[in-house]
């Protein structure tokens, strides 16, 4: 019998809620109504279902189906849904009673703009659908409902704008997405692994954002957004790599102010990636290239150091990305003060205590600090690595490793993909470049719809 | 992933394997470095070429906590210049940056000797900077970085024009522009180092000009025909001219202007050559006679003049452009003077007009 299975299947768990009942009316018939304390709105489901029931023998709740497989029903149930099952039936009726608790929409944690909406991404799936669909407010929005995870079956949506998105990248995301292995859905990594073209990549081939608009701005241009629940955010799939450099700054400023901080972002992380090894392979193997003055300087103030040149910035970069680490780790009351003095204090008794040389300080700093600059979180990430690579080959081979290394760098980007599109698409002629790249230019000079 | 793996592979063992073929840059800590800063080139009658540097290695800290800066000397033969470095670089206990040399000095009798094989090994190096000064010894380059090292006298090189009590008399030449002067030709000129005696030690200063013709070192410049060539070549903005009684003036905005005066039967044939040059003057001190000052000035600048051109004719040199002027003036009676023209220029009689107004 269909309620003996649900009963089976779902065990003895103190927050099932399973109440047996008599429906009044003209036939009374011996029901059960089952759902889980806590994710469903029990004073709904009593109000518009069981009282009327009870009184009347019949319901007037709106939103609910017939379901027959006991695995969709229980899936409801665990959702949030209540399922009533008539004695003998073998089919539930489920009703979409949800009422779990939820964060309210709230303004974005790490991609706050001034000039913009204050809305972001919440964990419940319908909310966002909700905040893209109040945007978006054409027929040819598409969502597409899929379930990841082989045991977990949570609940994700592919969104597209039907004309506007390529047919064949949404049947490769929907693919994709399909093939997620894992039972669970522990982190955003397993659904972006699922999503790259090479798993391997240190650079991200997937774009996450916690604003509706902007993603709503990618889905206009014909991208595809997948939002899951349980995760305030959604993806972005092809993400190429000047996306990583936009943020939703440039377009609410003024064009000429938007292309300079976007210039300055380029620079910034230009400058992150080389300057440490630059500074190695000068100091290390190319001398005749600084000034006589700053040359004296630095074999100064290197002149009671034991470590060499490499050892001293390979080391105070790590420790930087410890306190980075460190950092995100505390609480916010001590977190502060602890940044400050790993910094300061640490930093300058390390000076102190001849462990470094100041110019290391300042070249360490420096870069951190131009690091920062990138407004995308997972491309930052890849630059903390890929510093680390250009330094080594730095310290193999001064300004020829470091030439290497960026050569490699560049041949790398140019024939990694996301979703088959090139990663450095932005960047294939010097129009497209300009237009919406390393610039941004003046509204209708962009070209849209570039996958 | 397999292939990546092994182009990175192959990538590590070609750059190990240059690395131990010294292909690449050699490491060197920045503080094993010895900042050089003078290099010297002398010719070395047994060996061929000595090369001569002076140094400076930190030797710890006095008693309020400062560097305490020592400078050495130190030479080495070679059958070349190149040679020579290579063999000094390999004796020098720590790594020689030569790349810090900010004066190079070439010893008189490598310069006679042909210039464009030294200067050829500096501009190859490319360690070496083309902004660093140049001079010419009158002597050895190798004495000259002794004395400098032993009298600490560096300072007089970097304070070089504006060192109060010893006027140089000439303008630095870095070594890019004597490249560029040798490329052009004609004959020019190279500052030039004295061995003087100052406070009874001897010192290296720089004192006038040594006078390349042909690639060559063809003579020296005393520094009062110095002061001449500074005025007609416009190589200093301004010039101090001194009167025997004291008084003083410091002549600006001096102009020149070379004539051209031919035969009137052969219009190919040269007849004089009349300069003239005009220059205002603001008088330092007139010792009491400003009437007389302006004649009196007149004939001390002229007489400057005259010998820079006397010089010049005594060399059998026109480093001072002079046909340079012709050529670019009169290009077809240039074409039948040229190849003479040393000789032409030295019997030809030079007029010389001197007007100035007095600030």
């Amino acid at each position: 019998m269909l309620l003996e299975q649900i009963k089976q299947i779902l065990g003895e768990s103190g927050d099932i809620i399973k109440l047996d009942f008599m429906t009044g009316g003209v036939s009374p018939r011996a029901a059960t109504i089952i759902a889980v304390d806590g994710l469903v709105n029990t004073r709904a489901v009593g109000v518009e279902v069981i009282e009327p029931l009870t009184l009347h023998g019949i319901t007037w709740f709106a939103a609910q189906k017939e379901e027959s497989n006991v695995n969709e029903i229980v899936r409801s149930i665990l959702s949030g849904d209540a399922a009533l099952i008539f004695d003998g039936e073998e089919k539930a009726t489920v009703f979409d009673s949800k009422g779990f608790s939820l964060r309210g929409i709230s303004e974005p944690g790490q991609e706050n703009v001034i000039k913009g909406p204050k809305d972001s991404f919440i964990e419940a799936i319908r909310t966002n659908t909700a905040l893209i669909r109040r945007r978006l407010n054409t027929p040819s929005l598409r969502l597409v409902d899929v379930k990841l995870g082989k045991e977990a079956q949570t609940n994700a949506v592919v969104v597209y704008l039907d004309g506007k998105a390529e047919p064949e990248k949404v049947q490769e995301v929907l693919k994709r997405l399909e093939k997620v292995s894992e039972k669970f859905i522990k982190s955003t990594s397993s659904i972006e692994e699922s999503l790259k073209d090479s798993r391997w990549s240190i650079f991200p081939q997937v774009m996450y954002t916690e604003r509706p608009d902007k993603l709503c701005a990618n889905i206009a241009e014909g991208k595809i957004g997948i939002l899951v629940d349980g995760y305030p955010l959604a993806f972005v799939v092809p993400a190429v790599f000047n996306m990583l450099f936009q943020s939703g700054e440039d377009y609410s400023q003024n064009y000429a102010h938007g292309s300079y901080v976007r210039l300055l972002r380029y620079v910034g992380a230009f400058l992150s990636l080389i300057i440490p090894a630059f500074y190695v392979a000068i100091t290390t193997f190319h001398h005749e290239m600084l000034p006589t003055n700053l040359m004296l300087s630095i074999i100064k103030s290197k002149q009671a150091v034991s470590f060499t040149t490499f050892l001293e910035v390979f080391s105070l970069l790590v420790a930087f990305e410890i306190l980075i680490e460190a950092g995100i780790r505390l609480p916010k009351s001590i977190g502060q003060a602890v940044s400050i003095i790993g910094g300061l204090v640490v930093g300058d008794a390390a000076v102190s205590a001849k462990l470094i040389s100041p110019a290391i300080v300042v070249v360490v700093a420096t870069t951190g600090i131009c690091g920062f600059v990138v407004s995308n979180g997972d491309l930052a990430n890849s630059f903390r690595i890929t510093r680390i690579l250009l330094l080594v080959s730095a310290g193999f081979a001064g300004l020829y490793g470091l030439s290497l290394g960026l050569i490699f760098m560049l041949y790398y980007l140019c024939q990694t993909t996301s979703l088959g599109a090139p990663y450095m698409t932005a960047y294939k002629d010097g129009d497209s470049a300009i237009r919406d790249g390393l610039l941004r230019l003046p509204r209708g000079r962009h070209k849209t719809g570039r996958n | 992933m397999k292939q990546s793996i092994i182009t990175v592979l192959i990538v590590f063992v070609v750059i190990s394997v240059m690395s131990s073929a010294r292909y690449f840059p050699r490491m060197t800590e920045i503080t094993l470095a010895e900042p050089v800063f003078v290099l010297g080139i002398d010719k070395h009658e047994e060996a061929g070429s000595r090369v001569s540097i002076l140094y400076e290695k930190i030797e710890g800290a006095d008693e309020g906590g400062d560097d305490v800066n020592q400078k050495y000397t130190d030479f080495a033969e070679g059958s070349s210049p190149a040679a020579a470095l290579e063999t000094l670089k390999k004796r020098f206990p720590r790594e020689m940056a030569v790349s810090t040399a900010e004066y190079f000095l070439i010893g008189e009798e490598a310069a006679g000797e042909n210039l464009e094989k030294y200067t050829d090994f500096l501009a190859r190096n490319n360690t070496l900077r083309l902004t660093s000064s140049i001079f010419i010894v009158r002597g050895e380059a190798a004495e000259a970085c002794r004395i400098l090292t032993e009298t600490r006298t560096l300072d007089i090189l970097r304070n070089y024009g504006e060192y109060s009590g010893i006027n140089a008399i000439s303008r630095s030449m870095e070594f890019y522009e004597l490249l560029s002067e040798m490329a052009g030709g004609s004959a020019f000129t190279v500052p030039a180092l004295v061995f003087k005696e100052h406070s009874g030690e001897i010192i290296v200063v720089p004192s006038g000009y040594a006078v390349i013709c042909g690639g060559a070192l063809a003579g020296f410049l005393e520094p009062d025909a110095a002061r001449g060539y500074n005025l007609l070549t416009n190589k200093s903005v301004y010039s101090t001219v001194e009167l025997a009684d004291g008084a003083a003036a410091r002549l600006e905005n001096a102009r020149r202007q070379i004539r051209f005066e031919w035969n009137e039967d052969d219009k190919n044939l040269l007849k004089g050559i009349v300069i003239d040059v005009s220059f205002n003057t603001r008088i330092i001190d007139s010792a009491g006679h400003d009437s007389l000052f302006k004649k009196e000035q007149n004939r001390v600048i002229y007489a400057e003049i005259q010998k820079v051109i006397a010089a010049s004719k005594k060399l059998g040199c026109d480093f001072l452009g002079i046909g340079e002027l012709l050529r670019m003036r009169h290009p077809v009676r240039w074409e039948r003077l040229q190849s003479c023209w040393n000789e032409i220029y030295a019997g030809t009689p030079v007029k010389i007009n001197i007007s100035s107004e007095v600030r």
